[in-house]
């Protein structure tokens, strides 16, 4: 976990909330490349073909493994945020979420 | 029996399917707390199975290699929406998972109506979600009778409610523990033998999966992009079908609940990040889908057991699966992944469905005082009662319109997603307007699935692009709760506070 570490003290030294919004930006980018008027250009297509498989469903496999290793790196870095629970007295005392809490 | 060796497999995994749930339902405290979310505790191993195997259901172990023989490529739309669908989860899952380790709630229902300090969120939440359940369990039961049919020559009505008798049991007795540790034994099964026969079947009749493509584009290629044969899917269609799933996907309240048994907030997200390594076990599915349309397979959903099958009607001499083929061994692999596909999101739909209806329904908007003893002797009650419901509707199949209801099934968990939503993030939501929200939403949607079946013909001109309803109603209700939040008062800042919504 020490890349993992270096990862997160990088990316929490460049704004943790901002990494948050980056990434929910990516996924609704993701989003709509898997539909229309993005799919039916970039992946509707049967060439070339991956592995024997044609274009469209190598497409969509990508984008599938793409979001798992983006999701993971999220996860390792703990950008989105991560904090476990508090006692309820304990609360107050907590970062807001907007203030920055993403940050854990 | 009609094939031995297959209903062996078959009857030898029940038992062990029933043995693994009772033993694991020893394990916890006892307490509603344990027989709903597992004391909270479920490891890395649990969640990812749990997470994964209740997902993936007889119907699509059964509808995805019939949806690629029938649409060809728009079956893809299910790794499109499963990309992303949890992603949600990923965002939200660790608060949601605080907040109700924090305050004791254990179900989506509990959790969303207590934001809005509403019964009225709360019941009809609960209400909609065991509706919405009923459907989708007759399907895996189905799925289940198919199984048996095929093994034993029992009707299907018999050989699903032997299964079940069988789930049942292990539900009742193990609760959501019992369902954990069976999912990780059906997990494990469904990935295994799907890889296997996905791979093995191709390698035996084309020489592998470049083999096989290579006789789909030269002979359907139709199949391998949108719209797809007979020009089926139009690319609105296709947007209408991913985006809608996307949205719901993590709504669903079985799934959702199960962020409260999480041993940690962090744990929540690992699974989510996990699940993509889970649905890529659709791809042998999708190559066995291909192998049915290249070799002339059926287009119902017969086209796993049909495949199961291939060697007496499409012998290849020599081949992995000639030789499973001719010891029984590719039904009973076949027979063995249905029913654990069945099995493992029919558990946690009875489960589900008991839980919710007692915490949700009766205890939370009802409102009667009951131990924690009573509720947990009267939730396995309901485990019963919902499953000889499922029974009897899946006897009355043939009457009943169950894929249409299935299809309203899918408009109802999208529902929530407003709810949860402004419920997180959104200090000035109130109790106002997710109440009129939600209601109005789920009554468009029954009012316009209503007019949809009774008047086909009225409703195309109503919606000549034919949006999905979910769509439909789900804006209806954001508007709605959006407008009324605006107008009404909103919650206490000492109560938004326990949600995490500190002052601004």
């Amino acid at each position: 976990m020490c890349g993992g570490r270096r990862l997160h003290a990088m990316i929490t030294s460049m704004g943790g909330v901002r990494w948050t919004r980056l990434a929910v930006a990516y996924f609704l980018v993701v989003t709509a490349a898997l539909v229309w008027p993005l799919f039916p250009i970039l992946g509707n297509h049967v060439e070339p073909r991956v592995l024997g498989m044609p274009w469209s469903l190598c497409y969509v496999l990508g984008v599938v493994m793409m979001n798992a290793l983006v999701l993971l790196g999220l996860y390792v870095a703990r950008v989105v945020d991560s904090r476990e629970a508090v006692a309820p007295e304990a609360l107050d005392e907590r970062p807001l979420p907007h203030e920055g809490a993403e940050d854990s | 029996m009609t094939e031995p060796i297959a209903a062996a497999v078959v009857f030898g995994y029940l038992a062990v399917a029933l043995v693994l749930g009772v033993l694991a339902g020893r394990r916890g405290g006892g307490g509603v707390t344990d027989f709903v979310a597992g004391d909270r505790a479920f490891g890395p191993v649990l969640m990812y199975f749990v997470m994964g195997a209740t997902i993936f259901s007889a119907y699509a172990l059964l509808g995805t290699p019939q949806r690629v023989v029938a649409k060809g490529s728009d079956m893809f739309y299910i790794f499109a929406f499963g990309s992303v669908g949890f992603v949600p989860l990923f965002f939200m899952g660790a608060k949601i998972r605080r907040i109700g380790a924090r305050y004791g709630y254990v179900t989506q229902a509990e959790f969303v109506g207590a934001r809005f300090e509403s019964r009225w969120v709360t019941g009809l939440m609960g209400v909609a979600s065991v509706a919405s359940f009923i459907p989708y369990l007759v399907i895996q039961m189905k799925g289940a009778g198919i199984v048996l049919e095929a093994v034993t020559g029992w009707s299907r009505l018999t050989g699903a409610g032997c299964v079940y008798a069988v789930v049942v049991s292990y539900v009742i007795l193990g609760g959501v523990r019992g369902v954990g540790w069976t999912n990780v034994l059906q997990g494990i099964v469904m990935l295994v033998v799907v890889w296997t026969v996905g791979l093995a079947v191709p390698a035996a009749y084309f020489g592998g999966v470049e083999g096989l493509f290579d006789e789909i584009v030269a002979r359907h290629p139709a199949h391998l992009t949108l719209p797809g044969p007979k020009a089926q899917t139009s690319d609105f269609r296709y947007t209408s079908e991913v985006l809608l799933s996307v949205l719901g996907f993590s709504m669903w309240p079985h799934v959702f609940m199960k962020c409260f048994t999480a041993r940690s907030a962090r744990l929540v997200q690992l699974s989510v990040a996990m699940y993509p390594t889970f649905l890529l076990f659709l791809l042998p599915l999708v190559f066995l889908g291909y192998t049915a349309v290249a070799l002339g397979g059926p287009g119902d959903d017969s086209v796993l057991l049909w495949i199961a099958r291939l060697p007496e009607h499409h012998p290849a001499p020599g081949s992995v699966v000639q030789s499973l083929g001719d010891h029984g061994l590719l039904m009973a692999g076949v027979a063995f992944a249905i029913l654990a596909a069945s099995m493992s999101t029919g558990d946690a739909l009875l489960h589900g469905a008991a839980s919710i209806f007692v915490r949700d329904v009766w205890v939370g908007a009802a409102g009667p005082t009951m131990s924690d003893r009573a509720q947990t002797f009267v939730i396995r009650g309901f485990v019963v009662v919902f499953a000889y419901l499922g029974w009897q509707l899946f006897a009355l199949a043939g009457s009943l319109p169950v894929v249409e209801l299935l299809l309203l099934s899918y408009a109802i968990p999208v529902q929530f997603l407003p709810l949860v939503l402004a419920g997180l993030y959104w200090r000035g939501a109130t109790r106002r307007g997710a109440e009129l929200g939600l209601s109005c939403g789920l009554l468009s949607a029954l009012v316009l699935f209503s007019l949809q079946y009774a008047d086909p013909a009225f409703y195309g001109r109503m919606n000549p692009a034919g949006v999905e309803i979910g769509f439909l109603s789900v804006a209806v209700n954001a508007l709605v709760l959006v407008c009324v939040s605006v107008w009404t008062t909103r919650s206490s800042p000492d109560h938004l506070a326990t949600f995490e919504l500190g002052a601004r």
